[in-house]
């Protein structure tokens, strides 16, 4: 059968929220007996409804009435060693961090929407574009990238090499740093990556992030002839890395 | 070469880009001060301003970047059909807040903010390219870490980062009753 997938709410906060805020209620001083049970009736009503009730609904109810149970029944009676559900500080914490960045998002979309009137030219002249590509069609392979590393290394004078004992480079941020760079520009030359640097283990780190970008796909590298100058381009959809 | 020279060069290039260019790439091409290339720019923004023309300069995603002006944008869309739908939905903007927000931030960190499932969301940004990943996270598994694109920038088009409201500010900035805030944005996006 044809599910609707209405979604009405953004998640169990959302429908929370918007429960408090129609009964005018105080977020630090819920009636949780009384918010439970129009949660749950709400939550019935979709599911009446056939709408798509996620499975962070049926935890919040659930969350909701243990909650509920606790204020009702003398203290320490319930087992308080149960961490999965949220205590009432904690809920009260999450709906505010919540509500935070819901206006962040309203936010957001006033100005996605004054941007929107406003219109600029989408895009170049398709010659442009093509120039370098043409220019650099030959993909590099990873023995071209090797050699070219290998030249980094012996180009660098040994007085400029310090080593350091500790391991203040990290693949990670070299990714960062590489990426950083290409959203500006399209591609960048593969030795000026490892202009000014002077410690071994920064060359070695920088060559390992370029590796793994390549191998995420997030760059490619090209060259205008064999054994030329290798330009690593930047690649459009960087959405590979996400499945990975 | 003299200023008045830079300004045409400069104007031919703002004129001719599809994205917004920095004082600095400016700067690179003219062989000039990063500061002086800024003046120049501020300078025909101003001259737009001034002669009234249709179109302006605005400071965009650390860069310049002619466009039009709002008055016009009806015509705009009148004259190019151009489809309503391009706005981002709600789940999206809480996402992206978070990511703006919090950057480097993980997929956990977002959705316990949420409480919701965040996968696909998160999936739609990268492939709109308003978040990137921008390295991992130095704990169990190591999770991938988001922040946001230059793309991000030019959507909503900000100058950087720090023009964001800061988070703490949003509720008296707002200043209205967040139940108005709520429907608005619902209904603007429905």
């Amino acid at each position: 059968m044809y599910k609707v997938k209405l979604q009405i709410f953004e998640g169990p906060l959302d429908l929370l929220l918007y429960l408090i805020r129609k009964n005018e209620l105080d977020i630090y001083n819920i009636p949780i007996a009384e918010i439970t049970d129009q949660y749950i009736e709400y939550i019935n009503l979709m599911q009446s409804l056939d709408l798509d009730v996620a499975g962070e609904f049926i935890l919040m109810a659930a969350t909701l009435l243990h909650i509920k149970s606790e204020t009702m029944l003398p203290s320490g009676s319930v087992d308080d060693n149960d961490e999965v559900m949220l205590t009432r500080e904690e809920l009260v914490r999450q709906l505010l961090e919540y509500k935070k960045f819901k206006e962040a998002a309203s936010i957001l979309s006033y100005k996605e929407e004054v941007k929107r009137n406003l219109y600029s030219r989408s895009f170049t002249d398709p010659a442009i574009e093509g120039f370098e590509l043409r220019e650099y069609r030959i993909s590099a392979s990873l023995f071209d990238l090797l050699s070219a590393f290998h030249k980094v290394l012996n180009s660098i004078s040994e007085e400029q090499i310090a080593e350091f004992d500790e391991d203040i480079f990290t693949v990670e941020q070299k990714i960062g740093e590489i990426l950083q760079i290409l959203e500006t520009r399209k591609r960048i030359e593969f030795s000026s990556l490892f202009k000014d640097i002077c410690s071994r283990l920064e060359i070695i780190v920088t060559f390992l992030a370029i590796l793994e970008l390549t191998k995420s796909k997030f760059i490619v590298p090209r060259q205008s002839r064999l054994f030329g100058k290798i330009w690593l381009y930047r690649l459009n959809k960087p959405k590979a890395v996400e499945a990975a | 070469m003299d200023t008045s020279e830079a300004k045409s060069i400069i104007e031919a290039i703002l004129f001719a880009a599809d994205r917004p260019i920095s004082p600095i790439q400016f700067a690179g091409l003219l062989e000039m001060d990063v500061t002086t290339a800024e003046d120049i720019l501020l300078q025909i923004q101003r001259e737009y301003d001034e002669t009234g023309r249709s179109f302006q300069v605005i400071e965009i995603a650390n860069g310049f970047q002619i466009c039009t002006r709002d008055e016009y944008a009806s015509w705009i869309k009148k004259f190019y059909t151009i489809e309503v739908s391009s706005r981002l939905s709600v789940s999206s903007l809480e996402a992206l807040a978070i990511v703006a927000y919090k950057q480097p931030v993980t997929r956990a960190e977002i959705e316990e903010i949420r409480g919701v499932n965040s996968d696909s969301v998160i999936r739609t940004l990268l492939e709109k390219n308003l978040i990137r990943v921008i390295g991992r996270k130095e704990a169990l598994g190591r999770p991938l870490v988001y922040g946001t694109t230059t793309d991000f920038l030019i959507h909503f088009g900000l100058r950087d980062l720090s023009e964001l409201p800061l988070i703490e500010e949003i509720d008296t900035m707002l200043g209205k009753p967040k139940e108005e805030i709520g429907s608005e944005v619902r209904k603007a996006l429905s």
